[in-house]
């Protein structure tokens, strides 16, 4: 971790513990400071800004109400919070069992293959050294099982629609992804 | 998956925390999974580990500035749910009110506060606490933290945005519950001093401290033992021990 980040997590843990104690300039600052990225990761799973923006209130008044149960010694404030607008962001998408078109667009499709070129370890490695074992572990793991990933926690696909994106079927996909999952742990517990 | 049954035996508790932070649970998998993450601690772990993990495939500096209006909505939110339930702190001055909350809930408070500003990533490297006390300015914000650790050998000291005035120090006083009296516990040039090291006489001070107050005085403490007119901060003490077993 660097100087920066952790002066980063000694502020937002302390703005967290305000909440707790409901300060509301402190979620004021908390949402300034966040609610940028917190928005884009709620909005790579919704694709809506209106979507986005009823998700990311809910996640933050849970931000606000839960912040007593937050425990720094076993979370990265910001993991903790961008975990609640993630899972808010999911159960926004069964509740409305849309169909996305998203994972069709060729737009997209290079979307995503520049997202997957920016993961360089080197350079990741200057930020954080969970970053860098990461990607480290996930370039081990095949094309398709990285992806599938990738998929499903950074856009919120389901297993259908990665099953979709590689044509194939749910039952492979559950499979990648049960692979992809054992690989990766043994991978990450061994590079700690 | 019909129960808890079925999400426990098909996979392992690794593989369903990881399907379940990916977020490919969907429906009754995942509820059914998040009622047992309720209740089972190694559940919890592997979903902390993944989540940690994972999130490291976000990119933080790739941001979408969130609606004008949705600050203003939270804000709405909030008002109207604690108009009829819980207090918060504002901007208007708490001062006066300061000694009149209610002990019991400011304690739990204050403990949930104390876990939350001492922030070791790992699980061993956080002071074992024994007395908390958090220390807020007349505007209800946060300036000092102080907790004892290791029985009572060690106090910690987080600090927040608090500016010491040209040739002034900072002095950190202990009020009795015995007896009501106000004492020295320590004078601070610089608000950088994250431990100190406890005497026996200063730590039954914090044992017997109902409160515990921050004063601006001259260099090198207060010339007659007592606190001067301008206090920075003050703030309840509260045992550990005894509110970790009563909650």
């Amino acid at each position: 971790m660097t100087a920066s980040h952790d002066s980063r997590n000694e502020e937002l843990i302390s703005l967290v513990a305000r909440c707790a104690i409901r300060d509301q300039a402190a979620l004021k600052t908390l949402f300034e400071r966040t609610g940028p990225y917190l928005n884009a990761v709620v909005y790579r799973i919704v694709k809506s800004d209106d979507v986005a923006k009823d998700v990311l209130q809910e996640a933050f008044l849970q931000i606000w109400n839960n912040a007593g149960t937050y425990r720094p010694h076993l979370a990265n404030p910001l993991t903790w919070m961008a975990s609640i607008a993630r899972y808010r962001a999911l159960d926004r998408l069964e509740v409305e069992q849309r169909l996305r078109e998203r994972f069709v667009s060729a737009d997209h499709e290079y979307s995503l293959d520049e997202h997957v070129s920016h993961h360089n370890p080197e350079h990741d490695a200057s930020a954080s050294q969970l970053k860098f074992n990461l990607h480290r572990c996930l370039l081990a793991l095949s094309d398709n099982i990285k992806r599938s990933v990738e998929l499903a926690y950074l856009y919120g696909y389901s297993r259908e629609e990665i099953a979709q994106t590689f044509s194939t079927n749910t039952n492979t996909v559950k499979s990648w992804l049960h692979r992809g999952a054992e690989r990766l742990k043994l991978c990450l517990e061994t590079n700690q | 998956m019909s129960g808890n049954e079925s999400v426990d035996s098909h996979l392992s508790h690794d593989v369903l925390a990881f399907e379940y932070v990916t977020g490919v649970l969907r429906g009754e998998e995942r509820r059914v999974f998040e009622r047992l993450l309720h209740t089972n601690d190694s559940l919890a772990d592997q979903v902390r580990f993944w989540e940690e993990q994972l999130m490291q495939l976000s990119d933080e500096t790739d941001v979408r500035t969130p609606d004008a209006d949705l600050w203003k909505n939270i804000q709405v939110r909030l008002n109207a749910t604690t108009a009829h339930s819980e207090p918060v702190l504002t901007s208007k001055s708490l001062w006066p009110r300061w000694f009149m909350w209610a002990m019991p809930s400011l304690a739990v408070m204050v403990l949930a506060f104390s876990f939350l500003l001492f922030p070791p990533l790992k699980k061993t490297s956080g002071p074992n606490a024994d007395y908390v006390a958090v220390l807020t300015d007349p505007q209800g914000a946060a300036r000092l933290t102080v907790l004892t650790a290791t029985s009572g050998k060690q106090l910690w000291l987080k600090w927040d945005s608090l500016n010491i005035a040209p040739e002034k120090n900072l002095q950190l006083w202990a009020v009795s519950k015995s007896d009501k009296q106000i004492r020295p516990l320590g004078v601070f040039a610089q608000t950088d001093i994250a431990q100190l090291e406890l005497t026996k006489a200063n730590w039954r001070l914090i044992k017997d401290a109902e409160s515990l107050i921050l004063t601006e005085e001259d260099v090198g403490g207060s010339p007659i033992d007592e606190p001067s007119d301008i206090v920075l901060a003050k703030g309840v003490c509260v045992l550990l021990a005894k509110l970790e077993s009563a909650i």
